[in-house]
């Protein structure tokens, strides 16, 4: 017998009775204003959040976060100053010294995360950028991470999808909290 | 004296230490406290954590065919391991066909429990551990102290000596945020040259065919950006059957971990880029035979937060290495009866029955109760020490007997302190004995000395 048949028999022959799925009816945290809580949530993550003002270019959006269009990397057509990741054939040619800018589907209050499913042909400019510029629609914030996982734009057909909270971070040397483990040193939400 | 009491003799011989330790724990603890205290429906998220397991468990052989076919589906090969040794042949096969032979590893206890990375080392595939803690624990050559935490036991200034040595890292500079950015840069290097990525899995969504990769570092992301070949590994008790469930897991994990809402990064791997290949292997090594232990499965439920590690008062003042499992605390002395209880038995006693741990474990799984039915099972798996079955025959002699209990309280008092306050009373090691009265609480309460 093949392991896999031979794993799954012992797993059918288990003895154990059949248990019934939970409902999960219970009651969520629900946020008076998402936008306040999440921007709550996104700096304690680590995060920054500014406002995109009504009026602002995306260059002059660019010099008050102090980007040089020259350093950004970007597949959104606003963006398209600097270079496109999906004209680099191999990311390792990307180097890690850029800004990545992506517009994420939606923001989570209760932990300030916000939903990215690949936007690009790689996926390592998420992880390898220096800093990350992260556009998210005000009005697309839920509460929780079961409401997340509920929303219509949390699509099913994804190559790679990631919830980011903040920047990278650790602790492992005396539990001191530090910035910028592998991934971004810095993230900022920009708020439409 | 158990195994686990031999061992913390070491570890708490350096008082200061252990003082440190046990407090860097408790703020751990502190912030998951507060944590599951801000949330409303935390007791309930439990509840539901802990059926969605027990619902999954019980037609587990579904779930991972049910995985099995959705993820072939979105272009991920999927393999099963029957144990360590067929774990780490599937994972060397899998590189031997691919080429390459560096390898970046991100954190998985399914990789330490089957000794994946000293295989994978003699074989001439370098396998380089990425979160920070591992790295330093790899650098070290010792195993991590704790699966969350993996050097909360090492202080900064040894690792400020590690990277001078093995990084190149100032002389005397310990600041955590130096010695962090010079791991960064090191392990950067490392991410950019690898062939081959391997993480440990989180959950695996049956429904989806996907699989869910938690880290607050970004290795385990670093790790699959770039390289060709993505192995992920996992226990066959990870997967879970859909995203409604990720949603409840996803609130739990990191509160109950180390007191963040939740991880930096939730990775979920659906499809393989272009180009690209992701395998998944499905390891047993005993699992299903746990399943089949009808008292201890639910040891089954755990998603390795760590959060009984961080409570546990006493893995907090004996740290990892007092336990003889590789895994230390309430889950391993579990997990090492289940693996062998004429190997581990000797951690059982590691624990005060204070049952904190089942209070905060977020699938609710009864570490405590377990631990203590193991003690009772003890005799009959014939791992029982000596010395506490002669004391509990003695015990129940004097107890049952009237006369001999009665003579005992009498004399004892007046038996000299030395006789039974001495180094051969194991429990004498750390405290004294209590000083006997010489009127028993019967005689005061006949005199009505004591009141309601
Ligand atoms: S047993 Fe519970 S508390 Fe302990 S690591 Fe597993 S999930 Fe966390």
């Amino acid at each position: 017998m093949s392991t896999r048949e031979d794993i799954l028999n012992r797993l059918r022959n288990s003895g154990m009775e059949p248990q019934p799925k939970p409902t999960l009816d219970f009651e969520r945290l629900k946020f008076e204003s998402p936008e306040e809580a999440f921007c709550r949530s996104a700096e304690l993550s680590g995060a920054s959040v500014v406002e995109w003002h009504e009026g602002l270019t995306p260059e002059q959006l660019l010099v008050e976060l102090d980007v040089e269009p020259c350093e950004i990397l970007s597949a959104l057509p606003d963006f398209n100053f600097g270079r496109n990741p999906d004209c680099v054939a191999d990311y390792h040619e990307l180097g890690d010294r850029y800004t990545a800018i992506l517009e994420a589907r939606f923001g989570v209050a209760e932990n300030g995360a916000v939903w990215l499913p690949q936007q690009m042909r790689h996926k390592a400019p998420l992880f390898a950028a220096e800093r990350l510029v992260i556009l998210l629609d005000r009005t697309a914030i839920v509460a929780t991470m079961q409401d997340a996982v509920e929303h219509p734009l949390f699509e099913r057909d994804f190559i790679h999808g990631c919830f980011v909270a903040g920047p990278s971070k650790t602790a492992d040397i005396e539990q001191a909290l530090v910035i910028g483990a592998h991934g971004a040193m810095g993230v900022t939400i920009v708020l439409k | 004296m158990s195994s686990h009491s031999k061992a913390a003799r070491r570890f708490v011989a350096n008082r200061e230490r252990t003082a440190w330790h046990d407090k860097a724990l408790y703020i751990v603890r502190s912030k998951r406290d507060r944590m599951a205290q801000s949330l409303p429906e935390w007791e309930q998220l439990r509840e539901a954590a802990s059926q969605i397991k027990q619902h999954t468990l019980s037609h587990l052989a579904d779930y991972l065919e049910k995985f099995e076919r959705n993820a072939t589906a979105n272009g991920i090969v999927v393999h099963w391991a029957a144990d360590a040794a067929e774990l780490n042949r599937t994972v060397e096969d899998i590189i031997r066909q691919h080429g390459g032979n560096k390898l970046v590893k991100s954190k998985s206890m399914l990789s330490e429990e089957c000794e994946l990375t000293p295989y994978l080392e003699e074989r001439g595939i370098e396998a380089v551990e990425t979160d920070l803690g591992e790295r330093i624990m790899q650098l070290m050559h010792c195993p991590p102290s704790h699966i969350v935490l993996p050097a909360i036991h090492v202080k900064r200034e040894e690792v400020g000596e590690l990277f001078e040595r093995e990084l190149g890292t100032e002389v005397g500079n310990s600041d955590p945020t130096y010695l962090t950015h010079a791991a960064r840069r090191h392990l950067r290097d490392k991410f950019l040259t690898a062939d081959i990525s391997m993480t440990g899995v989180n959950f695996a969504i049956a429904e989806e065919g996907a699989f869910a990769v938690c880290t607050n570092e970004g290795n385990a992301d670093m790790g699959t950006s770039f390289t060709d070949l993505h192995i992920a590994i996992m226990g066959l008790e990870k997967v879970i059957p859909d995203y409604a469930s990720l949603g409840v897991f996803t609130r739990l994990l990191a509160r109950s971990a180390t007191g963040q809402a939740v991880t930096t990064y939730t990775s979920i791997y659906r499809r393989p880029e272009e180009g690209k290949q992701i395998h998944v292997i499905i390891v047993d090594n005993g699992r299903t035979k746990s399943l089949h232990n009808e008292a201890h499965r639910n040891m089954l439920k755990c998603i390795r937060c760590g959060a009984c590690m961080n409570t546990c008062p006493v893995y907090r003042r004996s740290g990892g290495y007092s336990y003889s499992y590789f895994i230390p605390g309430p889950l391993g002395i579990n997990l090492g009866m289940l693996r062998s209880p004429e190997q581990y038995g000797g951690n059982a006693s590691g624990c005060s029955l204070c049952y904190s741990c089942s209070n905060v474990c977020p699938a609710k799984v009864n570490l405590g109760e377990q631990i203590y039915a193991w003690r009772q099972e003890m005799d009959s798996l014939g791992v029982a020490a000596k010395s506490k079955k002669a004391m509990v025959k003695a015990m129940n002699l004097i107890m049952r007997h009237r006369g001999i209990f009665y003579a005992g309280v009498g004399t004892l008092p007046y038996v000299p302190r030395f006789v039974y306050n001495n180094r051969f009373n194991p429990w004498c090691e750390a405290r004294e004995m209590p000083h006997f009265d010489t009127k028993s609480f019967n005689t005061l309460w006949k005199q009505g000395k004591i009141k309601r």
